[in-house]
């Protein structure tokens, strides 16, 4: 094998290609850390505050946790909505990222907790063998807990899903193994807390009672997925220990972090899912597994796992993942209003304003909405809200902004799944809907393919048949999933009833009916503005016809509101026009 | 068809991987195939990882993510494509709970996917087919 890449950042050479780029990123976000962090002085001599919560009821917040908390830095979570625009479709989901980071150190507590009270480690190593989980760890995985959505940009997930694709920041994920897994922002938080400025407002001005060399970085490594070093323990022999668990707690199959969106999302989106949290935290526990480390020492791994007899509340929490994926994140109002936002970046990166991954930190959702506003910054927007986004194109800006702001959401004109798609022809797999997405999710042209398919009926249509419109491209958008969604609950460990771990998938099937449940579930669609639907809804059909996809005639239209609309107008295009 | 000249320049700040993880998984199986292999052990996630690390390989698996954060390595996006492919009718299992995947591939559809790639890329599936042939063997004695 060759080709060894770096584990972390800052190992082995620090000039190399993998560094520099590295030191690049740190040194942006520097600047924007600063900026929020280099004149806050936080409030020293505060004591335990209470905060109560929808969710997890209430919690204490240590003076420190608030020190941090009340900064800038975490502040502007408060501006970027948990769920993105699906506020738009569900009214009372206007939860953020504040809100939720509270939540995973609520969550978190209650973890560690029932872990201590029921002495559910199967031997002690902590400093203090009544507890499994010292202080010491708990007050860094609630510190980790505070911090681990800081690299959040506007609209949570939307904006990661550009910058992410972007050169400097695909290359960073390359150029080191434990970024390659990690989410985009987690890169970012890891990062964020990796600057000059962090560190130094954490060490100066931050009254945590346990620093030490090690905390911010294993805090870094905690949020992208990866673990701390093994270390000794202060009563132990030679054996080193490894706490797995604490990556595990916060970034791992059945972390706080998911145990607390799956909760909050529904409840503040009005969906009655649940999972059994108590039954959870009853089965939680810490097993030890022996390993050999590449010096040939022996490590101990502590990792946080459930019994087999837990694995109920696991699948329950498996079927919430999947309706929450289905109802929320892939609805189609909230795909159509993702597909402006998307626009909207676009513009701003044509307008040199989101050049680099890091221009995305300094954004949060309201500095997108005041693009159209009369009350923002009118440097930015005199400069930016008027530009166009594309030269072909008359849209400015302001105008995709304000429609996002007034719900002028673009509607359905077509789409594409089980029922529109003919001929699926299992052997080949030549028109499956697996292949047809995998298609489509590559042909970049597609969408100023169906534009100009469209811009041809337009003409080609008089006036009284609802033709000769002009379409503009920012009139079409396209919403093309991913077929599968990330199923990482199935891919969880749990302890069988020989002590053995097994994975997840071992025991229950979930991963079959999970695939099969969201497979069926899949739809691409093309939006469009509502007095162009029709047009849009035929052009798209020829596009994607084009393109082999053999769709079926008697159904393609279905599940459109204008189904009988789109269906005259085909026929009328067919039989006056001759187009087909 | 010619993007407009705007779009080719904002399309410039991304890149994108050279091969989705559908593509890779099911070039995989059908090299496998080719090799006239028609049956597989369940658990190719290690073997793909060490792929993942050669750099010969690497850009080919660039869409494929593995997750050690537990106690086994896994990927979402293996786990997930070998489910399609199980939807799509190209690899077959007798039973849930059977531990091995049946390539149900055809001469025809080898051919096809084949030629949907590069020379280049089809020759390092071939490779890489090979390795994982040998791997299985191994790890059957």
């Amino acid at each position: 094998m060759s080709g060894i890449k770096k584990q972390f950042p800052s190992e082995g050479d620090k000039h190399d290609k993998e560094n520099e780029l590295y030191a690049d990123f740190v040194k942006r976000a520097d600047e924007f850390v600063n900026k929020l962090l280099g004149e806050y002085t936080p409030s020293t001599g505060i004591s335990d505050k209470v905060i109560h919560d929808p969710v997890w009821g209430t919690m204490v917040v240590y003076p420190w946790e608030q020190q941090i908390m009340d900064s800038p830095l975490i502040q502007r979570l408060r501006r970027i909505n948990q769920v993105g625009l699906a506020v738009l479709t569900y009214p009372s989901a206007h939860h953020t990222r504040f809100e939720h980071s509270l939540g995973v150190m609520a969550v978190v507590t209650r973890m560690a907790n029932n872990i201590n009270n029921l002495g559910r480690d199967c031997d002690a190593h902590s400093e203090d063998a009544n507890k499994p989980i010292s202080d010491g760890d708990m007050y860094t995985l609630r510190l980790a807990a505070l911090l681990h959505d800081v690299g959040h940009s506007f609209f949570s997930h939307l904006s990661e899903s550009i910058y992410g694709k972007m050169k400097p920041f695909v290359e960073l994920k390359r150029s080191f193994h434990a970024f390659s897994s990690a989410k985009e922002h987690e890169i970012f938080a890891y990062i964020i807390i990796d600057t000059p400025s962090f560190r130094s407002f954490f060490n100066n001005k931050v009254d945590y009672p346990h620093k030490n060399d090690s905390l911010l970085s294993n805090i870094g490594r905690m949020i992208i997925g990866a673990f701390p070093d093994a270390e000794k323990v202060k009563r132990g022999n030679d054996t080193q220990y490894k706490k797995y668990y604490l990556t595990q707690m916060i970034n791992g199959q059945f972390d706080a972090d998911k145990l607390d969106y799956l909760r909050r999302d529904s409840y503040t989106a009005g969906l009655a899912l649940t999972y059994d949290i108590e039954r959870f935290l009853y089965k939680i526990r810490i097993v030890e597994k022996t390993e050999v480390s590449d010096n040939g020492k022996t490590v101990i791994g502590k990792h946080l796992t459930i019994p087999v007899t837990g694995v109920s509340a696991v699948e329950e929490m498996v079927f919430s993942q999947l309706m929450l994926n289905s109802y929320i994140y892939q609805h189609q109002k909230v795909l159509a209003t993702d597909a402006l936002i998307q626009d909207v970046a676009e513009g701003l990166a044509k307008n040199e304003k989101l050049e680099h991954p890091c221009d995305f930190l300094y954004f949060c959702d309201d500095d997108i909405f005041q693009i159209y506003s009369d009350s923002g910054d009118e440097d930015f927007l005199q400069e930016i809200s008027t530009k166009k986004i594309n030269s072909k194109s008359n849209k400015t800006l302001s105008d995709i902004v304000r429609r996002v702001r007034m719900r002028e959401l673009p509607k359905r004109a077509f789409a594409l799944n089980y029922d529109s798609v003919d001929s699926l022809d299992g052997k080949s797999g030549k028109y499956h809907i697996a292949d047809i997405a995998d298609t489509l999710r590559g042909i970049i042209e597609l969408r100023q393919e169906i534009c100009e398919e469209a811009q041809k009926i337009s003409n080609m249509l008089s006036s009284d048949d609802g033709g000769n419109i002009p379409i503009d491209i920012y009139d079409v958008h396209i919403s093309i999933p991913k077929t599968s969604v990330a199923k990482d609950l199935s891919n969880a460990f749990v302890v069988d009833n020989r002590g053995e771990f097994v994975r997840l998938s071992e025991i229950v099937r979930l991963s079959d009916w999970a695939d099969a449940f969201s497979y069926h579930k899949w739809n691409a669609y093309v939006f469009s503005r509502a007095d162009i639907c029709s047009i849009v809804g035929v052009a798209s059909s020829v596009v994607f016809e084009r393109h082999g996809i053999r769709l079926n005639s008697d159904k393609m239209f279905n599940n459109l509101k204008n189904e009988e609309e789109v269906v005259a107008l085909r026929n009328k295009l067919k039989n006056n026009y001759q187009y087909f | 068809m010619v993007l407009y000249e705007d779009t080719q320049k904002y399309l410039g700040f991304f890149e994108f991987p050279q091969m989705t993880s559908y593509v890779f998984l099911k070039a995989f199986f059908a090299a496998l195939f080719n090799r006239n292999c028609s049956q597989v052990s369940r658990d190719i996630t290690d073997f793909l990882y060490e792929m993942k690390n050669d750099s010969r390989y690497e850009m080919l698996l660039e869409d494929i993510t593995f997750r050690s954060n537990g106690v086994f390595m896994y990927s979402s996006e293996i786990e997930d494509e070998i489910l399609t492919l199980q939807n799509v009718g190209l690899l077959g299992k007798r039973n849930p709970s059977f531990g091995k995947i049946l390539i149900d591939y055809t001469e025809e559809i080898v051919n096809e996917i084949k030629l949907s790639l590069k020379k280049e890329e089809w020759d390092l599936m071939l490779e890489i087919a090979d390795q994982f042939i040998v791997f299985q063997k191994k790890m059957e004695l």
